[in-house]
């Protein structure tokens, strides 16, 4: 069953790769679409992300002293911003997290 | 002089600051596969056929908290929505390259080959190799993903959960997202994202991931349409 879901995934995801690299598709497609379409790799990577930093065993955490995750990634947002380098985002939220990890 | 064997190597050199984020990521995939009740040959191989970082993570999330398969497949295609803009905005750049070509970049075009290649088509350093270039880049990251699933695979029972390494799942995200964020309706689609996420989580099989997207892209659409941001472009 796994095999047919992740084949079925795979598929799918290579579709989305080729949809616009295919000349006839991208021709079927409208225009309009492009709009919405730009929103989709912003709000679904948030939605990857919000949770994963705000919510501590499934309960929102805002505590800054607690939720060291929100303080890392609050970092990493400025850093990205101001850098726009993923290295240099990556690497100093996660020395961020460690640091405050081993602080408290 | 750019050649087709130097224009492959700038792309696998210029890809490698994001085997930081992609090389934790996954070894936690290989991890959570492992831990989600995924035999290793399925965790690895999942790599190959399905080589999307995000989509692979929620295949392995909504599959072990027991979310019916039609469900699963639906929402790692949605997370991969994203890859039709990317095609979309790549294909001016791909457009003349013989269908053989265009098939085979299509399977290396991730976010981390997407943000990188579309830095390279936009500079001033084109040769007639570009999709070399592409290539090159797709190859490096391809390997780095597989080895670093096989690593996290193996690992899946040693790594000491205080390196966090699932944060530089999160901070990878960070790492795109942040610097996309340029518009009024850019923070608004994410923000009603945010929060759809976080409240909409009781929702059953997961979908709380679906929903969240999707109202944040209707919010960004409407707020785009209102405050006609696309003709200011």
């Amino acid at each position: 069953m796994i095999w047919l879901i992740m084949i079925y995934a795979g598929f799918l995801t290579y579709l989305t790769r080729f949809s616009m690299f295919s000349k006839s598709f991208a021709r079927w497609l409208p225009g309009w679409i492009e709009t919405p379409l730009y929103y989709v790799p912003i709000t679904m990577l948030t939605a990857i992300i919000v949770p994963e930093v705000l919510l501590i065993e499934g309960s929102l955490n805002f505590s800054l002293s607690e939720n060291l995750r929100l303080v890392a990634a609050s970092f990493a947002i400025v850093v990205a911003i101001v850098t726009r380098s993923v290295f240099i985002t990556i690497l100093s939220g996660l020395i961020c997290l460690w640091i405050l990890q081993w602080l408290f | 002089m750019a050649t087709k064997s130097s224009e492959l190597f700038r792309g696998a050199k210029d890809i490698l600051p994001h085997h930081l984020g992609v090389f934790p990521f996954g070894l936690v995939f290989g991890v959570l596969a492992i831990a989600s009740g995924l035999s290793p040959l399925e965790a690895i191989l999942m790599s190959s056929i399905v080589f999307g970082g995000a989509s692979q993570i929620v295949f392995v999330q909504l599959w072990s908290a027991g979310v019916p398969p039609f469900i699963v497949g639906t929402s790692v295609s949605i997370v991969n929505l994203r890859h039709v803009l990317y095609s979309a905005s790549l294909s001016q750049y791909i457009k003349n390259l013989p269908l053989i070509w265009r098939l085979v970049l299509a399977y290396f075009l991730t976010d981390q080959t997407y943000a990188n290649g579309l830095n390279h088509y936009r500079s001033n350093q084109l040769s007639k190799y570009d999709h070399y270039y592409f290539l090159g880049s797709g190859l490096a990251l391809w390997s780095g993903w597989q080895i670093a699933t096989i690593f996290g695979v193996l690992g899946a029972t040693i790594i000491p959960s205080e390196w966090s390494l699932t944060f530089a799942i999160s901070l990878t995200f960070i790492a795109i997202v942040a610097p996309m964020i340029k518009r009024f309706s850019d923070v608004a689609a994410c923000i009603t994202t945010g929060i759809l996420a976080i409240v909409l989580q009781p929702l059953p099989w997961k979908l709380w991931l679906i929903a969240a997207g999707f109202g944040g892209i209707l919010i960004g659409w409407f707020i785009n349409y209102l405050m006609k941001e696309d003709k200011n472009k």
